[in-house]
């Protein structure tokens, strides 16, 4: 394989396109070939930064409003999920309502069991029922497991609260209390800066016996004071609470009744 | 398990359509479309199935909304050519001064600006493939073009992203 061919496998390679065989073949090149190294090494720089900064653009919740008032109000009863507001699609302005046949033949779609049919139905009726509570939930249990498959749990090494705390500084608008609860058996292990939800959060890293915590930190001026209960998705133990404008999200592995512990410690005036 | 892909459709709506209105607009009307036609839902990934709609719906849409503007394709930018054309400037030829390195690009909407820039096609390759993380069987599956094509517009898209961010610190960058 001539150096030109391996430099057509530099985008391959980053985008997973490659079989085993030719990889490690390709990887081998590597080895030799300082000008594809360095492509290689510029593409995946390029590639982390795209990443990391492209935006990404969240749905207004304003716009979830307006089409489910623009969806028509005949949703299959078989469909397990709530029914969108009641809105006759007769009174909705610019759209045609559904020709009655067109709805039983979709019915005897569904009967019939095209279970892809259905989850397409399933998805555009249930987005418009997921509150942000639940976006947010979901995005910090991602968060936390992304971290803990990628092995990068921490920018800042430290069990040392004085450590951790002024190396938020230029790094957040805010300046997030770090404790150390090592005395309750919560060991303070780092830190690194995180962006859930399109916002950025400092996330401190504890762990407890052989379990990681993720405690979040946002900056959230003008929420209300707050406290949710611990609620389990895939697994994982979630709670979050607000107050004196900042918002903390917890996420674990660990024993629901450990969290709120671990809620309370954190969460007690210093 | 779904939401992801709703954000995903508004995402990919804004980023062809390049404005937050027209996108709600997009949206509304693939989501209408979406619900009445998913008897055409043949199997396969819900979310390749749903970009797709999206896609369809966003050129419709601004096809018939900015007649005579900004649907400018490939042909038009002149610039699809074979891929071995490309490559005849090799990655490494390109000079490797820190400040033209988008690590330090800290300036989103800059960000932003630059993809902007892009033609469409290599655009909506860059968003299935670095956003949604696509593979690119899926992203062809999304924009009807072989996956060699997808291939050489990928290649090319981050290779424009690179040039026209060098461009923007070339013109930002005199007093730093």
């Amino acid at each position: 394989m001539s150096c030109a061919e391996n430099c057509l496998r530099v985008d391959l390679a980053l985008d997973d396109e490659l079989d085993t065989t030719a990889l490690a073949e390709f990887e081998r090149h590597l080895q030799e070939c300082p000008d594809c190294a360095v492509a290689f090494a510029r593409q995946k720089s390029l590639r982390g930064s795209l990443r990391a900064r492209m935006p990404r653009h969240k749905m207004p919740s304003a716009l979830v409003q307006r089409i489910r008032d623009a969806l028509p109000d005949e949703v299959p009863a078989s469909v397990p999920e709530p029914p969108p507001a009641a809105t006759p699609a007769a009174t909705v302005v610019g759209f045609p309502a559904w020709p009655s046949i067109a709805t039983k033949a979709r019915l005897k779609l569904l009967a019939a069991g095209l279970g892809g049919a259905l989850a397409a139905a399933v998805a555009t009726v249930w987005f418009m029922h997921v509150t942000p509570e639940e976006r947010m939930t979901q995005a910090v249990v991602e968060s936390h497991v992304r971290a803990l498959m990628s092995g990068r749990m921490y920018d800042v090494a430290s069990n040392d609260p004085k450590t951790i705390k002024p190396w938020f500084t230029g790094r957040l608008d805010v300046a997030p209390p770090v404790k150390d609860l090592s005395a309750h058996g919560y060991d303070l292990v780092g830190a690194r800066l995180d962006y859930v939800d399109n916002r950025r959060a400092a996330a401190l890293v504890y762990r407890h016996n052989e379990h990681v915590i993720t405690l979040y930190i946002f900056s959230t001026p003008s929420a209300p004071v707050s406290e949710s209960d611990v609620v389990v998705r895939q697994g994982y133990a979630v709670c979050h609470w607000s107050k004196h404008g900042l918002t903390d999200w917890v996420v674990s592995d660990i024993d629901p009744d450990e969290l709120e512990e671990f809620e309370d410690l954190v969460s007690a005036p210093a | 398990m779904v939401l992801p892909h709703l954000d995903a459709a508004y995402n990919f709506a804004r980023y062809l359509t390049r404005n937050p209105d027209d996108a709600a607009d997009v949206l509304q009307e693939a989501s209408i479309r979406a619900f009445r036609f998913f008897g055409g839902f043949k199997g396969g990934s819900v979310r390749t199935w749903l970009l797709t709609i999206v896609r369809n719906t966003a050129y419709t849409w601004m096809a018939s909304h900015r007649r005579g503007q900004v649907v400018a394709s490939v042909e038009d930018y002149g610039i699809e050519r074979p891929l071995e054309a490309f490559s005849a400037v090799p990655w490494e030829r390109l000079p490797d001064d820190p400040e033209t390195r988008l690590l330090l690009a800290e300036d989103r909407a800059a960000l932003m600006d630059v993809i902007d820039r892009l033609a469409p096609e290599f655009r909506e390759v860059l968003v299935l493939r670095e956003i949604e993380e696509l593979s690119y069987r899926e992203i062809a599956e999304v924009t009807g073009v072989p996956v060699g094509t997808v291939m050489s517009r990928l290649a090319r898209a981050r290779r424009q992203v690179q040039d026209n961010w060098r461009r923007h610190v070339a013109l930002e960058g005199g007093g730093r």
